[in-house]
C-alpha cells in the first residue's frame, strides 16, 4: 500500500472515531469502573486537594498471589499473631513509610528480574486520578449461622478458663482501671457496639479500634493462624468474605440452637415509666415473645442496634433522652421504614408474595383500624397489678394467643359469586369465591405473623371487601363503586374496582396462571 | 383643604404612573402564564394500572372509523416492538421493561396526542387549522390545512401524522380526544373501554388531585411526579408511573415552557424587524450615498485646484523662459552688433590704412564701400539667430 493511501485510511479512521466518541473517556470501556472486593484505598481520603497526589487503589489479593501467600512479606507478627496493618504493629502510618516500604520491595523484585509494581519516579502508576478499579466490598453479615459455626468449632480455643464455650476467644470487655481486656460471661454483645465505624476514644484517652480494623484483626489473623497449622479455617483473602459469589458459598445452617446469654424468654413491654401511677390511663402493655423473635431475626442486631440492653434503657417513654436519640419508646416501636422497629419490620414482611396481594393495595394514607392496636397492646394493667413476675404474665398471654384465633365457619363462605353488573360483549363472570378465600386462608394459616395479626379470620375478607365494616355479609361492590365510571374524588368505578382488585392481587402474588389480558379466562365472550 | 400646586401635580403624576405600571404588569403576566382554560378536561393515564390489552387501540380505531389493521388488536405480540402513531393509528401502547428488577412485570404506556394547553402544532400552523378548544381537545380543521406539515415538525411528542398515501386529499391526522363524542356526552373511546381504569377522563384540576392522592397513598409505587402537569406548559393528558418517565418512552428534556412561550421571544422581534429595518436600511443607504457625493465633490475641487495650479505654474515657467530668451536675443544682437561694429572699425582702420597707403598711393572710392557693407551684412546674423 502506498504511503498516501495509508495516510488517507488513518485519517478517515480518525474522523470516524472522533464522530463516534467526540469526548475523550466517553467510551463505554472507561465509564464503568470495575468494583473489586480486594481494592484497599490508601490515601488522605476526603482531605485530597488539587495539590495532593490521588489516592492509591491497592489490589490486596493480587499482592497475596504474587507473594505466594507469604503474609510475612508485608505483615508483622505480635504475640505470635499476624497483624493486619501493613508492615507495622501499632504505629500510625506515614507517607514516607508507605513510599519506602512499597518501592523498596518493588525495586528488589525488579533487580531479581521478576515482574513487579512501579518503582520510584513512577508516581502516576500508583496514584491514579481516575482509577479503573475501585473498592467494591460486599458487607458480610455475621449472622446466627456463621456465629454458631464459630461457637461449635473445636479449633477455636477459649481464652478464659471459666468459659466452656468459645465465647471468650472473641468477646471481650476493656477494663479501664486495670487497663486490660477481660471476658465477662453474660455480657457479650455485638462487636459493633464498641467498635464504631471510625476509631473512638475512651475517657482515659485509649483509642477503640474501628470495626474494620478490629474485625479484620480478629477474623483474618485467627484464620491465618489455623491455616499455617494446616487446619481448616475461614477465608483469609479479601474476596473470601467480601465477594458476593464467595459469600454464597459459605456454609449456612438452617437450625441454629438458641443463643442463651441473659435475655428473657418473654417480656412485658409497658409504655409508662417505672413507678407511674394510674397505669390504666396508658395504652395496655404488650406481651412480647422474645424467644420467638430471636428465631426470626438474623442476629441480635436485627433489633438491638446499639446495645443488648432493654429498649427502654435508651428509648424512654417520653423520649427526652440524648442516649435514645430523642426517639421515644413508642416511636422506636412504631417507626415505619425502620427494620429495627416492630411496625417497620412487620411491614417489610407483608411484601412477601403471599401477603402482597392484599397488602400492596393498601394505601399508606388509609385510616388505621384502631382495632389493630389491640393485636399487640393486649395486656390491661389490671391483669398484672399484683403479679410478682411480669415475664410470666407475658408468657401466659402469649400462650393464650393461639387459642384466640377465630375462624370463619365454612358455610358462611359463598362458593360461587356471579358478577353480572357489567355484562356487555362479555358474559357474566362466575367468580370462584370459595376457592380464592380458601387459598388466602391457607396462606395465612402458614404464617405466624398472619395468624397473630389477623386474629379474626374475617379480617382476611377485608382485603377485597375493604372500607366497609368487617362483616360476614359485606355490601355489594356496586354500593360504593359506580357503574358509570370513576368519581371526581378518584374512587374507582365498578369496572376499575373489579379489574383493579383481581388483576393487581394476581400480579402482586405473581399468579401466572391467570394473565391480566386473558379476558375469557374470567368471562366468556358472547356469541 | 389646603393643597399646594406642587403637591397636587406630584400626586397626579404618581397616580398616573402607578395605574400605567399596574396595567402593564397585568397584561404582561396574563400573556406569560396561561394556565389552561378553566374547567378544561383531560385524561389521567396511570401506567401502573395498564395491563397492555390494546383495547384502547381497538376502541380508537372503531370510534374514528379507521381502516382495520394488518394484525388484529388481540395479537399482543405487537407490543414487543416500539411503535408510534401513524395516519391510521391515533394511539399506540408500548411495552417497556421495568427497571426496578429484572423479574418485575413489564410496564405499558399509551401514547397519543397529549392535547397541550398551549399546543406547538397550533402555534406553528399559519392558517389556524389547529385549535385548542376551551374543553380541552386540540382539534384540526382540514378545510383550512394547506399541507405544509409544520405541525408535524413542531410537535415535541411526534404525534401528528400525514396521509401520504392520499394523492389529492391528504390530511394531518391525530387523536381528537374524541371531541365529537364529548359533544354527545360520551367518554373518549379509549377511556370508556379501558378495563382497569388506567385511563380516567375528568376535569384536569380534579385529575391532578387524584394523581397526587394516588402518589401519596402509595409512595413506594409511584415516581413523585405527574407528567404533563407542567411539561411543555402543561398538557390535558396526564401520566403517573412507577418507572422513570424517560424509561417508558417519554421525553424529560422538554422543560416547562409551552411552545408559544419559547417562540414568542424571537417572533416578537418580527414586527421590529419588519417595521424598523426598511428605515434603518434606507438610512444606511442615504448615508453611504451622501458620503459618496461629498467624496466626489471634494475630488473635483481638488482636481480643479490642481489643474489651475499646474496651468499657473506652466504660464509662469513660460514667461520666465520667454524673458530669458528675450534677454539672450538682446545679448546676441548686442554681441553681433558689437562684433559687426568691431569688424567695421577694423575694416575702417584697414581701409584707412589702405587709404593712407593709397593716399600715399591714393584711391578715393574706399569710403562708400564701407557704408554698404555695414547695412548689407548686419541683418544676416540677426536672421540666423532668429531661425535658431
Amino acid at each position: 500500500m502506498s504511503k498516501r493511501k495509508s495516510f488517507q485510511l488513518t485519517l478517515s479512521a480518525m474522523i470516524v472515531f472522533s464522530i463516534l466518541f467526540p469526548f475523550v473517556g466517553q467510551t463505554s470501556i472507561n465509564t464503568d469502573k470495575e468494583k473489586q472486593p480486594d481494592v484497599i484505598t490508601i490515601g488522605l481520603g476526603p482531605e485530597l486537594s488539587k495539590e495532593e497526589m490521588a489516592d492509591v487503589n491497592f489490589r490486596h489479593d493480587l499482592h497475596t498471589k504474587a507473594l505466594d501467600d507469604k503474609c510475612s512479606a508485608c505483615h508483622n507478627e505480635k504475640d505470635g499473631r499476624l497483624v493486619v496493618t501493613f508492615k507495622r504493629t501499632d504505629q500510625a502510618p506515614s507517607m514516607d513509610f508507605y513510599h519506602a516500604e512499597c518501592i523498596t520491595c518493588h525495586v528488589e523484585k525488579k533487580a531479581a528480574g521478576n515482574a513487579t509494581g512501579p518503582v520510584a519516579d513512577q508516581c502516576g502508576a500508583c496514584h491514579v486520578l481516575k482509577p479503573l478499579v475501585v473498592p467494591g466490598q460486599k458487607k458480610i453479615e455475621f449472622d446466627k449461622s456463621l456465629h454458631y459455626i464459630h461457637v461449635s468449632s473445636d479449633k477455636i480455643k477459649s481464652k478464659d478458663a471459666g468459659d466452656d464455650q468459645n465465647c471468650s476467644a472473641c468477646h471481650h470487655v476493656f477494663d479501664e482501671q486495670k487497663n486490660s481486656f477481660a471476658f465477662k460471661k453474660g455480657e457479650e454483645g455485638s462487636c459493633a457496639y464498641c467498635h464504631r465505624p471510625t476509631p473512638s476514644a475512651l475517657e482515659s484517652g485509649k483509642v477503640v479500634r474501628d470495626i474494620r480494623l478490629a474485625s479484620h484483626q480478629s477474623c483474618v489473623a485467627c484464620h491465618q493462624e489455623l491455616i499455617t497449622k494446616k487446619q481448616a479455617a475461614g477465608p483469609i483473602t479479601c474476596a473470601g468474605c467480601h465477594d458476593e459469589k464467595e459469600q454464597a458459598k459459605l456454609e449456612k445452617l438452617d437450625n441454629v440452637p438458641r443463643l442463651k446469654r441473659s435475655q428473657p424468654d418473654y417480656a412485658l413491654l409497658t409504655p409508662w415509666e417505672k413507678g407511674t401511677e394510674k397505669q390504666e390511663t396508658f395504652m395496655p402493655a404488650v406481651a412480647f415473645d422474645h424467644k420467638f423473635h430471636e428465631d426470626k431475626g438474623q442476629s441480635c442486631k436485627s433489633c438491638h442496634h446499639e446495645t443488648l440492653k432493654k429498649c427502654s434503657e435508651c428509648h424512654t417513654p417520653d423520649g427526652g433522652e440524648e442516649k435514645g436519640g430523642f426517639v421515644s419508646l413508642a416511636k422506636a416501636m412504631h417507626k415505619p421504614g425502620s427494620s429495627q422497629s416492630c411496625i417497620g419490620c412487620h411491614k417489610e414482611m407483608t411484601t412477601a408474595l403471599e401477603c402482597a396481594g392484599c397488602h400492596a393495595q393498601m394505601p399508606v394514607t388509609a385510616q388505621k383500624n384502631p382495632e389493630s392496636c389491640k393485636a399487640c397492646h393486649n395486656v390491661e394493667s389490671g391483669q398484672f397489678q399484683n403479679a410478682a413476675d411480669l415475664a410470666m404474665v407475658a408468657k401466659d398471654v402469649v400462650a393464650d394467643r393461639e387459642g384466640t384465633y377465630t375462624r370463619v365457619p365454612a358455610d358462611k363462605i359463598p362458593e360461587k359469586v356471579v358478577i353480572d353488573d357489567l355484562v356487555n360483549e362479555y358474559k357474566a363472570s362466575e367468580f370462584p369465591h370459595g376457592k380464592v378465600v380458601r387459598a388466602i386462608m391457607e396462606k395465612a394459616d402458614q404464617s405466624d405473623l398472619a395468624r397473630t395479626f389477623h386474629k379474626d379470620q374475617a379480617g382476611l375478607c377485608m382485603g377485597c371487601h375493604h372500607n366497609s365494616p368487617k362483616s360476614l355479609e359485606p355490601p355489594k361492590c356496586a354500593s360504593c363503586h359506580s357503574k358509570t365510571g370513576p368519581g371526581p374524588d378518584g374512587r374507582p368505578g365498578l369496572k376499575g374496582a373489579f379489574h383493579g382488585q383481581c388483576i393487581t392481587c394476581h400480579q402482586e402474588m405473581k399468579l401466572e396462571s391467570v394473565q391480566a389480558t386473558d379476558c375469557i379466562k374470567c368471562h366468556e365472550l358472547k356469541k | 383643604m389646603a393643597i399646594s400646586r406642587r403637591q397636587f401635580l406630584g400626586t397626579l403624576g404618581a397616580a398616573v404612573g402607578a395605574s400605567a405600571s399596574v396595567s402593564l404588569t397585568k397584561s404582561h403576566a396574563a400573556n406569560k402564564t396561561f394556565k389552561g382554560h378553566p374547567e378544561t378536561s383531560g385524561v389521567l393515564h396511570d401506567t401502573t394500572r395498564c395491563i397492555g390489552c390494546r383495547k384502547c387501540e381497538q376502541a380508537c380505531n372503531q370510534v374514528n372509523g379507521l381502516p382495520a389493521p394488518e394484525t388484529p388488536f388481540d395479537d399482543l405480540s405487537l407490543l414487543d416492538e416500539k411503535r408510534r402513531t401513524d395516519a391510521d393509528i391515533f394511539t399506540v401502547v408500548n411495552k417497556f421493561k421495568s427497571t426496578t428488577s429484572s423479574e418485575a412485570a413489564p410496564v405499558y404506556a399509551k401514547k397519543q396526542c397529549n392535547h397541550c394547553l398551549e399546543p406547538a402544532c397550533a402555534s406553528a400552523c399559519f392558517v389556524k387549522a389547529f385549535k385548542k378548544t376551551p374543553k380541552g381537545a386540540v382539534v384540526y380543521d382540514e378545510s383550512l390545512c394547506v399541507g405544509c406539515r409544520y405541525c408535524m415538525v413542531a410537535c415535541p411528542f411526534e404525534i401528528p401524522a400525514y396521509e401520504y398515501h392520499k394523492a389529492l386529499t391528504p390530511r394531518v391526522t391525530k387523536c381528537t380526544l374524541c371531541s365529537p363524542r364529548l359533544e354527545e356526552g360520551k367518554l373518549p373511546g379509549c377511556v370508556e373501554i379501558c378495563p382497569t381504569e388506567a385511563l380516567v377522563f375528568g376535569k384536569r384540576d380534579d385529575l391532578i388531585k387524584i394523581a397526587h392522592k394516588r402518589i401519596m397513598a402509595h409512595p413506594d409505587k409511584y415516581i413523585d411526579h405527574i407528567y404533563g402537569e407542567h411539561e411543555m406548559g402543561g398538557t390535558s393528558w396526564l401520566y403517573i408511573s412507577g418507572t422513570p418517565f424517560n424509561q417508558i418512552g417519554m421525553r424529560e428534556d422538554l422543560g416547562t415552557k409551552s411552545a408559544p412561550e419559547l417562540t414568542s421571544g424571537p417572533l416578537s422581534a418580527v414586527p421590529v424587524v419588519v417595521g424598523l429595518w426598511p428605515v434603518l436600511l434606507t438610512g444606511v443607504y442615504a448615508i453611504s450615498k451622501r458620503k459618496e457625493k461629498i467624496a466626489n465633490q471634494e475630488k473635483e475641487t481638488a482636481l480643479k485646484e490642481a489643474r489651475e495650479a499646474a496651468a499657473e505654474e506652466l504660464a509662469s515657467k513660460l514667461e520666465a523662459q520667454r524673458e530669458k530668451m528675450t534677454q539672450e536675443k538682446t545679448a546676441a544682437i548686442n554681441f553681433e552688433v558689437k562684433k559687426a561694429q568691431d569688424e567695421a572699425a577694423k575694416e575702417k582702420e584697414a581701409l584707412e590704412q589702405e587709404l593712407a597707403e593709397l593716399k600715399s598711393g591714393g584711391a578715393p572710392e574706399e569710403e562708400p564701400e564701407t557704408d554698404t557693407d555695414d547695412s548689407g551684412d548686419a541683418p544676416s546674423p540677426e536672421n540666423g539667430e532668429q531661425e535658431e
